[in-house]
């Protein structure tokens, strides 16, 4: 099919491949320097580049579209005075717009000359104290068992690092040589990435970086619109049920109702579960990123941006099983939780006639399970390798 | 470990002026202390004051401790190591206005539930005063509320450890060093209240101070602090030259670590040469997988608590005492664990212990100065959902833990704390009841319990709790089964610990060693006997008139009381037969040093309670 574009939209597009391979080599810039096993799996690690109000323009890999949206619009929201003193912000809390304890995030301003816009990076750790080496508690029963929560805390200011952050995150790891090195990577790799943007500029046919932001976010919007407004069916309900064996917990309903509506999705979790003493409860980012990573294909060929979410309207009611905000565990979400979603929001896209986009968990569940014992249920993650169900080894890589 | 040795630049002062700096300086934390009783939130602080304030200095020559409250011993000298964490940690780069805070037992403290703040005044010379406070908080996250995982094998278990941090800057609160704070605790909404208390404290102590430093300037109060350091130390060098020279050895032991294993062993071996004192705890088990390991600043804190009750009341407590005292505590036992072993229970457990150890080993020297330091006992932690006010809580059940206030010379047991545990109150149990879903049916002095003497111990304490509400839980430990709270010179040692689990009900269970998260439903009952302090020299010598108060009090009965102490009372007329008693003294044997009951007969009264909470509660009086 011979697609007519407008030069803007073409420009606009071209300029998000030139700035996402700058955020591509700036991930493959981490992995590749990390020590940590859990931070080399190449679905782990995500660096966006966001504008003022926190939406993305682009993003690496594009799986951490709805995640990243969620937890830098509130770390940008909750710290916009910091980020513009050139402070880095750092948090890993599930409940400050995060997803589980093990995700640390880094926020910082990007210096661009015409436009205000913040880097945001995203990395797992494999120990942040907690109950259970690797952080992962599959029979946690509340957040404090999973883990240390860091609060978004200002982990350099200017040039100079805050030792006694440093020294505060580091000392509730057990692992604090690995953390300590990703930390100071991480820092490094975003110094160099907004480096990098100022001295490529804004994409050509743009004065400023504001305003390719600006198109970047209405041509994703205007595409996205455009898809679902094409879309040949109309949406429905589904409902998926979530276990846990290790906490005994069965068939928890996640509701999902879609609707289409002057060309917005609307995606309502009302009637869902109300989040449990297990690790399988999702924050919201957790939610929207598993609602985002299927509906990747409403931006045709257009790299993944914030354009998308503007045309995806996700409700979450408050402390169910696809938002908590308090408490709850959080640790074994992407794996269940959020997993469901995804199928659950494939099945209704599907069901549309859209295209959808192929998803799995962002980050691998741990590979190592150091002395985790299995409840006993013959699927039981923790059980040992050969008593794996399908379940499980679906999340499984080759290492 | 060394304590520093005065300064010889320091400014000269007269006594008078000196007297007055310390007093001032002990008011100072008197202050701090109420502050932070009226400011705080948690009970632990209100009710039950768990928590010491004191003053310290630093100069080049090191740290000391200047004036404390009443307060915690074990508390308030472990701060010496908090402030020189401190010191080596911020390296000079400490401002007007900075409180720091810490809670790591490998980096200044004692266990993590110990939180201290700090906030150092610079004085002219270079040298600081530090106002602090030290407190047991009610949760700190970690896989259990209240921290006391007996499931515990490494630190991180345990709870949040905080290294030393500014909390606030330069008189600007670190929001998100708050918040993190904040964040890894259960009561958040309680514990930022106690936490503001403590800064509050400080501030309190920052003015006081400087008002003082502005009245006599910087070089009179440096001068001060330095003169009533060496009084002190001179007074107690005074002291150990009436002490022989030698060697003298001490041993306590620990039932079990709740980790397999048992009868761990702290070893003392107390030098005394000339006039000063080396406490080498070599020989002691090695660390181990449970909970009570020992931080060196929990361990050395013992150490110091059990020397300043042995000493003359009148010589006044501060750094100068502990001059005269090297420590050694070798590396990998349980006195001076390496990271990450845990140790959680280690304030009361194995720190009983220590100091128990180190007054075994002054028994030998001071007789008429020793008795009873440990808790010697059990722990519970309790928490759960308050479904009278929809919220969580956590707390501490100190019915079960305490009087173990064991004789000393010329003075019978008194009610409750030992001395590292002086400060501590007995909450009020209607409060507690009001605090929390519970339901206390007895709380009271048990008969025929008390270790006998020449001076008694005191009575096991019997505790009856029932829950009130459904989803409450509790982590318990019992020690002091095996290896009870001793005598001193002859006197009985305490009866045996016993926890009860759903009392006098079909699922009644006696705890062996120590369960977590026990589920406790409404009209579930925790019961426990919690043995006094042991008696202090031969009960064949006890005064006849006080053993009949003691019977007119209920504490014994007649047959015990013949059997324990050789006195004959006339059970019509309650007199005193001193000839029927002097002939039975006369035939007994002078090595009297059994409890008063086996640990076979002595149980609680199954008849108690009577009536449940649902029973009060429908007849409308909850």
């Amino acid at each position: 099919m011979t697609r007519v574009r407008s030069s803007t939209e073409e420009s606009v597009i071209a300029g998000l491949h030139e700035v996402g391979r700058l955020l591509v080599n700036a991930v493959a810039l981490f992995r590749g320097t990390s020590p940590s096993m859990v931070a080399a799996d190449g679905r782990a690690v995500a660096i966006a580049l966001m504008d003022e109000g926190g939406e993305i323009i682009s993003i690496s890999p594009p799986s951490a579209l709805g995640s990243i949206a969620i937890t830098g619009r509130t770390l940008v929201e909750r710290s916009s005075d910091n980020l513009a003193s050139e402070q880095v912000i750092i948090t890993n809390d599930p409940y400050v717009g995060g997803t589980t304890i093990r995700d640390f995030v880094l926020v910082v301003s990007a210096n661009l000359d015409s436009g205000l816009a913040y880097l945001i990076l995203r990395f797992p750790t494999a120990d942040v104290g907690g109950d259970l080496m690797g952080s992962i508690n599959p029979r946690a029963r509340d957040i404090w068992a999973e883990g240390v929560r860091i609060s978004p805390s200002i982990l350099r200011k200017g040039q100079t690092l805050d030792l006694g952050v440093l020294e505060l995150i580091l000392f509730n790891s057990r692992l604090p040589d690995l953390l300590r090195h990703d930390l100071i990577s991480a820092l490094a790799v975003l110094d160099d990435l907004a480096s990098d943007l100022r001295d490529k500029g804004p994409p050509k046919e743009h004065n400023s970086w504001e305003s390719w932001f600006s198109d970047v976010l209405t041509k994703g919007e205007a595409r996205t619109e455009t898809i679902i407004r094409s879309a040949k069916t109309e949406p429905t309900r589904s409902t998926r049920l979530v276990s846990h064996c290790c906490s005994e917990i069965c068939d928890l309903p996640i509701v999902i109702a879609t609707n289409r509506l002057d060309g917005i999705l609307d995606i309502d979790f009302s009637g869902t579960a109300e989040a449990v003493e297990a690790p399988i409860n999702a924050t919201a980012a957790t939610s929207v990123g598993a609602v985002a990573l299927p509906l990747l294909g409403l931006l045709g060929d257009m790299p993944a941006n914030g354009g998308l979410l503007r045309k995806v309207r996700v409700q979450l009611p408050e402390q169910s099983l696809v938002n908590a905000v308090r408490s709850v565990p959080t640790g074994w979400s992407p794996y269940s939780t959020a997993m469901s979603i995804s199928d659950a929001i494939a099945e209704i896209a599907a069901g549309m006639d859209l295209l959808v986009v192929n998803h799995e968990p962002w980050t691998a569940p741990p590979r190592i399970r150091f002395n985790v014992r299995s409840c006993g249920d013959p699927n039981c993650y923790f059980g040992s390798a050969s008593s794996h169900g399908n379940e499980a080894s679906r999340y499984s890589r080759t290492w | 470990m060394r304590t520093p040795t005065s300064s010889d630049m320091r400014p000269e002062v007269d006594f008078i002026t000196m007297q007055v700096v310390r007093e001032y300086l002990e008011s100072v934390s008197e202050q701090m202390s109420t502050t932070l009783e009226r400011a705080a939130m948690h009970p632990l602080f209100s009710e039950a004051h768990d928590f010491s304030t004191g003053v310290l200095f630093s100069d080049k020559s090191g740290v000391s401790l200047v004036a404390r409250a009443q307060s915690i011993p074990v508390h308030i000298f472990a701060a010496l190591l908090s402030v020189e964490t401190l010191i080596e940690s911020f390296k000079g780069d400490i401002n007007d206005g900075d409180v720091i805070i810490l809670n790591d037992p490998y980096r200044g403290g004692t266990h993590s539930a110990d939180w201290t703040v700090m906030k150092p005044i610079q004085l002219t010379d270079g040298s600081y005063l530090y106002p602090s406070v030290r407190a047991h908080m009610g949760d700190f996250g970690g896989s259990v509320p209240g921290g006391y995982n007996p499931e515990a094998r490494e630190i991180w278990q345990e709870g949040f450890r905080i290294p030393p941090i500014k909390l606030v800057e330069r008189g600007e609160v670190r929001r998100d060093i708050q918040e993190t704070i904040l964040a890894n605790t259960r009561i958040p909404h309680i514990l930022a209240g106690d936490l503001m208390a403590m800064v509050g404290a400080c501030d309190i102590g920052e003015t006081r101070i400087r008002q003082l430093l502005g009245k006599y300037g910087d070089s009179a109060v440096v001068g001060s602090v330095s003169e009533a350091l060496d009084y002190a130390e001179r007074r107690f060098r005074a002291e150990l030259a009436n002490w022989p020279d030698g060697d003298y050895e001490g041993l306590a032991i620990l039932d079990h670590d709740s980790a397999g294993s048992h009868d761990i062993e702290v070893r003392t071996k107390i030098t005394v040469y000339d006039t000063s004192l080396l406490i080498d705890f070599e020989g002691s088990s090695a660390q181990t997988p449970g909970f009570v390991n020992s931080p060196l600043g929990n361990s050395a804190s013992w150490a110091y608590t059990a020397i300043c009750a042995a000493m003359p009341e009148d010589i006044p407590i501060n750094s100068g005492v502990f001059r005269c005292v090297e420590i050694n505590a070798p590396l990998g036992t349980v006195v001076n664990p390496v990271p990450p072993a845990p140790v959680m229970a280690t304030t009361g457990r194995i720190g009983g212990e220590i100091g128990n150890s180190v007054m075994k080993a002054l028994e030998k020297i001071i007789p008429a100065a020793v008795g009873n330091v440990a808790i010697g006992g059990s722990l519970c932690t309790t928490y759960g959902f308050d479904h009278r006010v929809n919220e969580f809580y956590v707390t501490i059940e100190y019915g079960n833990n305490l009087v173990s206030a064991g004789a000393a010379k010329g003075v019978d047991g008194w009610g409750g704390w030992p001395t590292p545990f002086c400060a501590l109150v007995f909450n009020n149990i209607e409060m507690l009841e009001m605090q929390f879903p519970v339901l206390y049916h007895q709380y009271e002095y048990t008969t025929d319990t008390a270790p006998a003497g020449q001076w008694r111990g005191l009575p096991a304490f019997a505790m009856k709790r029932e829950a009130t509400c459904d989803d409450q839980y509790v982590n318990v430990l019992v020690v002091g089964v095996r290896n009870r709270t001793p005598g001193w010179l002859g006197g009985a040692a305490g009866t045996p610990n016993r926890i009860w689990l759903h009392w006098n009900s079909e699922n009644e269970r006696q705890l062996v060693e120590s369960e977590a998260n026990v589920e406790l439903r409404a009209g579930d009952i925790l019961a426990s006997l919690k043995s006094g302090g042991g008696g202090w020299g031969n009960p064949l010598e006890r005064d006849p008139q006080a053993v009949l108060d003691d019977v007119l009090d209920e504490l014994y009965t007649l047959d015990v009381v013949a059997n324990l102490f050789g006195v004959v009372i006339e059970p019509r007329t309650m007199e005193l037969n001193l000839k029927a008693t002097a002939e039975l003294r006369a035939k007994r044997s002078s090595k009297t040093n059994r409890s008063p009951s086996s640990q076979d007969s002595l149980q609680l009264d199954r008849s108690w309670p009577t009536v449940r909470a649902a029973d009060i509660e429908q007849a409308g009086l909850l």
